[in-house]
């Protein structure tokens, strides 16, 4: 019954005896009655746009909700070259940027992503792009380093990376300890890249054992040699014996060297270089104080690092800052501590700690961990290269002044963390890759990332990889007012098991253990897949006049009977997700 | 076989022996002792069948519309108000043109509540679309439902059998009430071709746009025309079957008359007795019977009529505002016809009141003594 | 994907439905849950008109459009021709609308279920006489707006409880359903064709233009019904055991009743007065649900 037209009678005869049909209504296309017209248009989720890596977080999310945690990994590695790692000690600025968040809690994507890099298998299709014999020189192994060499090489470049330690891994060898990032994990992710064709070059130091205008030689450089030069406390009886650089102590025990711990140990500082001194000087027996110069809530370490301290008996010393070091016949006897109180905020927003005269105190210890920052050592750098503030001075995708060198990570952001430095990497990979082939970043750079303030996407960008082969080409980011709540219930969070506290201390063994697989099926289904259509059915149930249908050929996604589609916009009110919008023809 | 039954009783017999498969009906007198019967007939097993008691006459003419819709034989019975009740869907039943057979007690329209004999009901449905037939005996009654099935799943119209309450429904005649087997030769099993379907499935009944709905009906009064060739044909069947013959009318005894009664249902039997009373003192005088009342039966009507000298018609009916309903049919059949006799009708009866063989003389005398009718209508019984 | 929904296709595009027109919705979920091998009998009402003028339908089941009052009489008429052709498996279903159900269906229906007729009868309820230009009905809820109730004399007066009186028939199924829950709907649809004897369901099913919401509102305003208790899911068997299949929110009926221009004119006192009446009315269902059984 699929006439097309309306039916007319020619003569009295033809038409049936009674009154009663002989065709479907399929004639009368209601789509002329609209004036609005519903659409399917991905937005970006706000975790994407979120995450400083560039991940595609929702995606990712859905293969594991689909059950296909081999695949989730894979994916997240066409973004990030170490789920594993970031899954351990990123600060997660996902979840706050979580759509949930408003909800009940934020989706645990941290612990997916950890889960799903846990769970990997199988090969990596990286070699997609035929090789362009060009070569680039990476100067540096940490995560800004790691992520542009694996990058470029999936881009199709040579790249050889130099690092003055003899191991790779940068601070995440060196700064974060075994027991949040186990060496074996870490370990995995580097050879992973190894293992691509990437030539490592450890115990090279650039500007000593290589001067820097011999990587001229190279088609592109990336410096990203990190912030390695521990910031002096700047106090009487801070040189000699007993006060050590918070970084030096913690490169010390990861690269397996003798390390003489004190018996009471104090840290200066509350970064997380700062605590996780601490916790490692616990590990190797001392009786440890933190002293910071601020209240806790403004301690720059991770929240969930500070708790943990704290459960292992490191005591903080909260609105104190040193004035001097006391020394008996040389040796450390203890830190002369000052009170502060809170003043006007600074530059950062921060209210200023003010000194509160008179308040001196002597805190005895015999061990000074002073963590209170680093710096860059940017003296191998030629002149062209501008620098600020410390820092070399790069713009959004990693230009430096001098055409052909590129910079990224600590040594040139000032967001200095994890997940910032792999962005920075991919950013300076796709930037050196338009360089190599003749072409600028400028025209494409706000078109390949993720919403109007996230990162890059090498799905973007070399247009391949994506979730469901659909790459969302959009700037706008689905808000959580544009959700249909009603179609969403409350649920917990899942918590992953921690190993107990009493052998937390016995050594550096991984105390977070990850979710189990029920956990993380769980916590999968959380994510309510903001602005991506996940195929719930919702507008094809709701449509009162049957105008949205599964594609016929099995593929994902509705197709749209615009011939009766009457413009209703149930299907757009109902899509719990934010997928759909209402707008004119 | 022959047996002395009541009017109600030879109706129920025909039903069963028309093998009908769905039957709705709601009580009301005189019509109950049709159902009783049925329900007797259903519970032993003689009919196989299935019996809606329904909550009103309304309902009992839905239901049987959707069985009949369905594609199985359909029956249903009623009087008076209970008919008045399902006016509606008389003229859903035809517009939907499915063979319903119904009978109709021709009761009087309350109020006040009158339960004899009168023929207001029916008439009064004239124009929804029904084939009415009009029974003179119990043994047309039975006979008349017969042949109903037959010209019904023929022309694809409804048709309601009517006979005077208390005269015919609860009165005793010996009836000849054929076999099964005669009956199964006369009408065959009802198959419809078109019928709710989800095999073949089809909206019936629905909206109508105007520039469709007039052809429909344009189709319904066709098949009120087909008619008369095919009652004709019924009869020729049933007379050659079980050996007696009905047409849409009846002449006796009018070939040579002037005067001619016309008459309808149980009127016709004191007719009968009193033309034969005229004739032997030497009147010219006939009676015709008119036993379809739609269509009217207006070619076999004028036919009889032409030529006579005046015609009394006995209307036990009114239409307020005009007059009886035979008459004023009949009048409108022979209008502008050259040679057509005067007609004088004559409207008694009303409400059960008896037609016997001295009022009629008394009305043919009457009507005789007047050269022209010089009104419409003459009530014959009221004290004026 | 919600699995649980079934994927054929019974009732097609081009019909005549308002945009967003809850009946529409009905009577797609309902005839999914029915199957192809389904007869329905159709009153007078919207979807007289939404299955399409002569010649033609939007549904591929056969239609039996019958006089106003008559659907209960309709479907005794369909299932006792059925039965004698001996056909057990075709399904009959009405699909009424709250005038033919509440108002001039009542006694037929009555009747049906008296006799419990082996069929099913949908209401799908949009709280008014919609196809003839939004006049009240039996179903109408207190206070509302409609053409015969306007703003200076609204509807006064409960909405009749159409599960109560055929709880009152003691019929062996009778429940209510919401467009904005279609698997609760099909799940019901599908249990009561199981069952023998009448089977009643009503559904709330919006109508943008008689509640004077927006089209694309109709699922949402439907599922606030629900959620503010105006409109409780539930199901009754035999008329004795009740129990509620969908738990309401925690929250005012104001929320419902704020979205609709047809409640636009009440004052507070109103609206107190129709959430007193909507807390009590739930208080009674909850104790229904714990009442004695006969068995």
């Amino acid at each position: 019954m699929a006439e097309e037209k309306p039916i007319v009678f020619a003569h009295v005869d033809d038409m049936p005896e009674m009154v009663m049909s002989i065709a479907s209504m399929l004639w009368n296309k209601t789509g002329s009655w609209r004036y609005l017209r519903p659409r399917y248009e991905d937005r970006v989720p706000p975790c994407n746009e979120a995450c400083p890596a560039g991940n595609d977080i929702e995606g990712f999310i859905r293969l594991l909700g689909e059950g296909q945690p081999a695949e989730a990994w894979r994916l997240l590695k066409e973004e990030n070259p170490m789920p594993a790692v970031t899954g351990r000690v990123c600060f997660h600025p996902c979840e706050y940027g979580c759509n949930r968040v408003h909800f009940d809690a934020p989706t645990s994507i941290q612990a997916l992503e950890r889960y799903a890099a846990d769970h990997a298998a199988g090969e990596l299709d990286w070699a997609w792009r035929a090789p362009t014999g060009k070569k680039i020189a990476v100067v540096g192994a940490g995560p800004a380093g790691l992520a542009a060499a694996y990058h470029s090489r999936r881009l199709g470049h040579d790249v050889v990376v130099y690092d003055a330690l003899p191991q790779a891994g940068g601070l995440l060898r060196i700064g974060i300890p075994a027991y949040r990032l186990p060496r074996d994990i870490l370990d995995a992710e580097i050879a992973a890249i190894e293992k691509m064709g990437v030539v490592f070059e450890l115990g090279v130091r650039v500007g000593v054992d290589v001067p820097f205008a011999k990587l001229a030689e190279f088609d592109a450089v990336f410096v990203a040699a990190g912030v390695h030069v521990n910031r002096k406390l700047g106090v009487e009886g801070e040189d000699g014996p007993g006060v050590v650089a918070g970084l030096g102590l913690l490169a010390k025990v990861a690269l397996g060297e003798k390390f003489a711990c004190g018996r009471d140990v104090v840290v200066i500082g509350g970064g997380n270089s700062a605590v996780d001194a601490a916790r490692v000087a616990r590990r190797l027996g001392a009786n440890v104080t933190i002293a910071y110069r601020r209240t806790k809530v403004e301690m720059p370490a991770f929240e969930e690092e500070v708790r943990d301290a704290e459960e292992e008996g490191v005591r903080l010393e909260l609105l104190v800052a040193p004035t001097r070091i006391r020394r008996d016949g040389g040796a450390v006897t203890g830190v002369e501590l000052q009170r502060m109180e809170l003043g006007e905020p600074d530059e950062s927003g921060r209210r200023r700690p003010v000194p509160v005269r008179g308040s001196e105190f002597d805190l005895p210890c015999d061990m000074v961990v002073a963590a209170i920052g680093e710096a860059a050592d940017l003296s191998f750098l030629p002149p062209e290269i501008k620098q600020e503030w410390g820092k070399i001075v790069i713009d959004a995708f990693g230009l430096t002044g001098r055409p052909g060198v590129f910079a990224g990570g600590d040594i040139a952001d000032p967001q200095q963390n994890v997940a910032q430095a792999l962005g920075d990497g991919k950013r300076a990979a796709i930037a050196i890759d338009r360089f190599l082939h003749g072409e600028t970043i400028a025209d494409i750079g706000g078109k390949i990332i993720v919403g109007e303030r996230g990162c890059a996407s090498m799905a973007q960008y070399a247009k391949r990889g994506a979730s469901h082969a659909k790459i969302i080409d959009a700037q706008h980011v689905a808000a959580y007012e544009e959700l249909n709540l009603w179609h969403f219930t409350r649920a917990e969070r899942d918590r992953m098991a921690r190993a107990p506290l009493a052998e937390r201390l016995a050594g550096f063994a991984e105390i977070n253990l990850g979710l189990t697989d029920a956990q993380a099926a769980h916590a999968a289904e959380r994510c309510f897949h903001c602005g991506v259509c996940t195929m719930c059915d919702n507008c094809y149930v709701f449509c009162p006049d049957v105008s949205i249908l599964h594609k016929t050929d099995g593929g994902y996604g509705y197709n749209i009977e615009l011939d009766y589609c009457k413009g209703c916009g149930i299907c757009v009110k109902e899509c719990p997700r934010a997928a759909m919008s209402l707008g004119e023809e | 076989m022959k047996k002395v039954i009541m009017g109600n009783h030879a109706a129920s017999w025909a039903v069963m022996l028309s093998r009908v498969q769905v039957i709705s009906a709601y009580p009301i007198t005189p019509q109950t002792q049709i159902v009783e019967e049925l329900s007797e007939m259903c519970g032993d097993g003689r009919l196989a069948a299935k019996f809606l008691k329904v909550e009103s006459e309304h309902s009992a003419m839905a239901s049987v519309i959707a069985a009949s819709a369905t594609g199985v034989r359909a029956f249903t019975a009623t009087s008076a108000n209970g008919l008045a009740l399902m006016h509606e869907l008389l003229h859903w039943a035809a517009g939907a043109r499915l063979p319903v057979v119904m009978v109709n007690v021709n009761r009087a329209m309350a109020p006040g509540w009158n339960i004899w004999a009168d023929q207001s009901d029916s008439l009064s449905q004239r124009d929804t679309g029904w084939i009415q037939i009009y029974a003179e005996d119990n043994q047309e009654v039975l006979d008349s439902v017969l042949m109903a099935y037959r010209l019904a799943e023929i022309v694809r119209l409804p048709v309601m059998v009517c006979y005077d309450a208390f005269f015919l429904s609860h009165t005793y005649e010996p009836v000849d009430i054929p076999s099964p087997d005669m009956v199964d030769r006369y009408l065959p099993p009802y198959q419809p071709e078109i019928f709710l379907d989800p095999q073949a499935p089809h909206s019936f009944f629905g909206l109508v746009m105007p520039d469709v709905y007039m052809e429909m009906r344009y189709k319904m009064q066709q098949a009120m025309e087909r008619v008369p060739a095919v009652a004709a044909q019924a009869a020729d069947e049933f007379a050659a079957i079980f050996g007696r013959r009905y047409d849409m009318v009846e002449a006796i005894e009018c070939d040579d008359a002037e005067t001619v009664l016309v008459t309808s249902s149980t009127t016709t039997s004191p007719a009968r007795v009193l033309i034969k009373q005229l004739r032997a003192e030497g009147k010219k005088i006939g009676v015709l019977k008119l036993r379809f009342f739609r269509p009217f039966p207006t070619d076999e009507v004028r036919r009889a009529l032409k030529g006579k000298k005046r015609v009394v018609v006995v209307d036990r009916n009114i239409s307020f505002g005009k007059g009886g309903i035979w008459a004023d049919e009949l009048r409108g059949a022979l209008a502008g016809r050259p040679g057509m006799p005067q007609v004088y009708d004559f409207v008694t009866g009303l409400g059960g009141r008896d037609i016997t063989p001295n009022l009629l003389a008394e009305i043919v005398a009457d009507a005789e003594a007047r050269k022209t009718p010089d009104r419409l209508l003459y009530w014959k019984g009221v004290n004026q | 994907m919600r699995d649980a929904y079934p994927r054929e296709e019974l009732m097609m595009s081009g019909h005549l439905a308002c945009q967003g027109c809850g009946g529409a919705s009905a009577m797609r979920h309902v005839l999914k849950a029915m199957g192809p091998d389904t007869i329905v009998v159709q009153p007078a009402c919207c979807w007289t008109i939404i299955s399409g003028q002569f010649p033609y339908s939007a549904l591929k089941v056969p239609i039996l459009h019958t006089a106003f009052e008559t659907s209960g009489a309709a479907l005794a008429g369909v299932r006792a021709a059925l039965d004698m052709k001996g056909d057990t498996t075709t399904q009959v279903m009405a699909f009424a609308g709250d005038g033919g159900t509440f108002d001039i269906g009542l006694q037929s229906l009555s009747g049906a279920a008296e006799r419990n007729e082996d069929v099913m009868y949908f209401c799908y309820d949009n709280e008014a006489y919609m196809n003839t230009g939004v006049q009240r009905s039996g179903a109408t809820p207190d206070k509302a707006w409609t053409t015969t109730t306007p703003a200076s004399a609204p509807k006064t007066g409960p909405k009749k409880n159409m599960i109560q009186i055929l709880a009152g028939h003691k019929i062996p199924y009778a429940a209510t359903a919401n467009v904005a829950f279609p698997e609760d709907l099909i799940a019901k649809v599908r249990k009561a064709r199981d069952i023998r004897g009448t089977k009643f369901i009503h559904i709330l099913s919006p109508c943008p233009p008689g509640w004077k919401i927006s089209s694309e509102q109709s699922i949402e305003i439907a599922r606030l019904a629900t959620y503010t208790k105006v409109f409780p899911i539930y199901e009754v068997f035999r008329g004795e055991e009740y129990h509620i299949n969908i738990e309401p929110r925690d929250l005012p009926v104001f929320e419902y009743l704020k979205l609709q221009g047809r409640f636009r004119h009440l004052s507070q006192e109103d609206v107190d007065e129709i959430q007193k009446r909507v807390d009590y009315e739930w208080r009674i269902l909850l104790a229904k649900t714990m009442q004695e059984r006969f068995d």
